[in-house]
């Protein structure tokens, strides 16, 4: 099983953490992943997509002929990039946009056909390692504990230009079923797919809104699951839930803390992964409970 | 009574000559939002959008009423188009396959043409152009190093080649005449 792996800004630039999560749990499930040398910004929804389509549809194209040159099909952790690359591809089986991209991409000797599919890492996890696999590699496990998933929009909607779908996007259920297989119990809310407010662009216009989206999420999550920890599957939710419930703190906001976790950092932990390595930035403190789980957790 | 949608005090209404009506539907078209003739105003999208409820101005189906009705110059500086999250749930929910989100995005697109942009989009193409992301590097490489990953990724901003190739890209498309792009 071979990917390439599309990395995006986000992760790599202030996240670098996550990457290390990535880079090291998939190699030991068996899934090989190459980088996808030369590749740029998706482009991310606030940029080109904003200003002109073929633009938009030109430079994801670009990325996806970089898969397609290698044979491979793409697996991103960032939900932005893969709602971008998804949307490009869906509409790039349009013959007249193609050719319109092909065109352009011309100019700089790359041509697009389409062949490469579009995955979160989520879908790779679930759907190509599957439950046996992941079970295998596992050495800790969450027992006991309580979990909040978040699996963030864009790897939900719209299901018509996804490969590996949700049977009902608004019950979630893939990132659900990966917690539990870790051995945590996590309880549906009825947030569960509420948007964490880090939109491309209305975090920079309006701050007090996006944080509104925020604190609601972690009332409602507090409330009605009083979970040990949050999980995401999306790298900017991961942000969003982590900084601005710190900053709704200092407000006086919220008066407890939830950690936050992305997915794969999770999963490293329970594979015995030094926790050093995945686990390096970010604003409310995990320590309490990667020491818990390393303490009593040993399947 | 801020979650209501009213209709009526535009001065546009007043002046609009019925020759003109179908301009903006026609301008929408044009940028991408094709279904934007088809909405029905059933008021789906906005029950499942995320940001609908924030208290925006220019809602996603009060947006598509306006430019049905052929108003285009109230809405034209108004930051709600900017304000979409590409979350994709109004796609999924529409019945007469509208597909919202890509009227919204025409609408952006429309707005760009007449320099009503948020700086933080205007930001991100610039980088876009200068660099091949639209996150600049803030001092990471050392951290990326320590954790033993490469100090840059292996993407355009470390192949100048690459990056000639988005910056082609960008300047072989309409993009390159909204005079936003650096000039080198």
């Amino acid at each position: 099983m071979k990917f390439g792996l599309y990395l995006g800004c986000q992760i790599p630039f202030i996240r670098p953490d996550l990457e290390v999560s990535i880079r090291k749990t998939l190699p030991l499930l068996g899934v090989k992943i190459i980088d996808l040398e030369g590749y740029s910004c998706c482009p991310t929804w606030v940029s080109a997509p904003s200003f002109d389509e073929d633009a938009w549809l030109a430079i994801s194209a670009r990325n996806i002929s970089i898969a397609e040159e290698n044979g491979v099909d793409i697996v991103t952790g960032c939900n932005n990039c893969y709602s971008v690359l998804s949307h490009a591809r869906y509409l790039l089986k349009d013959e007249e946009r193609r050719e319109k991209v092909n065109r352009i991409l011309g100019k700089v000797g790359r041509f697009y056909r389409g062949k490469s599919k579009i995955y979160h890492i989520t879908h790779v996890l679930s759907d190509f390692v599957g439950k046996k696999k992941l079970k295998e590699n596992l050495e800790y496990s969450l027992d006991g504990m309580v979990v909040a998933v978040q699996p963030g929009c864009h790897m939900l909607w719209p299901t018509r230009i996804m490969d590996v779908q949700e049977e009902n996007p608004f019950y979630p259920q893939k990132l659900k079923n990966l917690v539990e297989l870790l051995g945590a119990k996590s309880p549906y809310y009825s947030r569960i797919e509420y948007c964490c407010g880090a939109g491309p662009s209305i975090r920079a216009i309006d701050y007090e809104k996006s944080a509104y989206f925020v604190l609601t999420k972690l009332m409602s999550i507090k409330e009605e699951v009083d979970p040990d920890f949050i999980v995401t599957g999306c790298s900017t939710c991961y942000i969003q839930l982590d900084e601005t419930q710190q900053k709704l703190r200092k407000e006086g906001k919220v008066g407890f803390q939830i950690p936050v976790f992305y997915y794969t950092q999770i999963l490293a932990i329970c594979m015995g992964i030094e926790p050093d390595s995945v686990v390096r930035i970010g604003s409310i403190p995990k320590e309490d409970i990667i020491g818990r789980i390393l303490e009593s957790g040993r399947r | 009574m801020k979650y209501v949608v009213k209709l009526g005090k535009f001065k546009e209404f007043k002046e609009l000559k019925e020759e003109f009506k179908d301009e903006p539907v026609k301008e929408v078209v044009k940028f991408g939002g094709e279904g934007v003739k088809k909405c029905i105003q059933c008021g789906s999208c906005m029950s499942v959008c995320p940001v609908a409820i924030t208290g925006f101005d220019y809602p996603n189906k009060k947006l598509f009423k306006l430019i049905m009705l052929g108003v285009r110059e109230e809405v034209l500086q108004d930051p709600s188009p900017w304000i979409c999250v590409a979350c994709g749930r109004c796609i999924e929910v529409c019945s007469q396959d509208v597909n919202p989100l890509s009227v919204y995005f025409a609408f952006r697109r429309i707005q760009a043409r007449e320099f009503s942009i948020p700086s933080v989009a205007e930001e991100a193409l610039r980088l876009l152009y200068e660099t091949g992301h639209v996150i600049p590097l803030t001092g990471v490489e050392k951290l990326r190093k320590e954790l033993g990953l490469s100090e840059l990724p292996k993407s355009a901003l470390s192949s100048p080649e690459d990056l000639k190739e988005i910056r082609t890209i960008l300047r072989n498309t309409d993009i390159a005449e909204l005079g936003i792009l650096p000039l080198f």
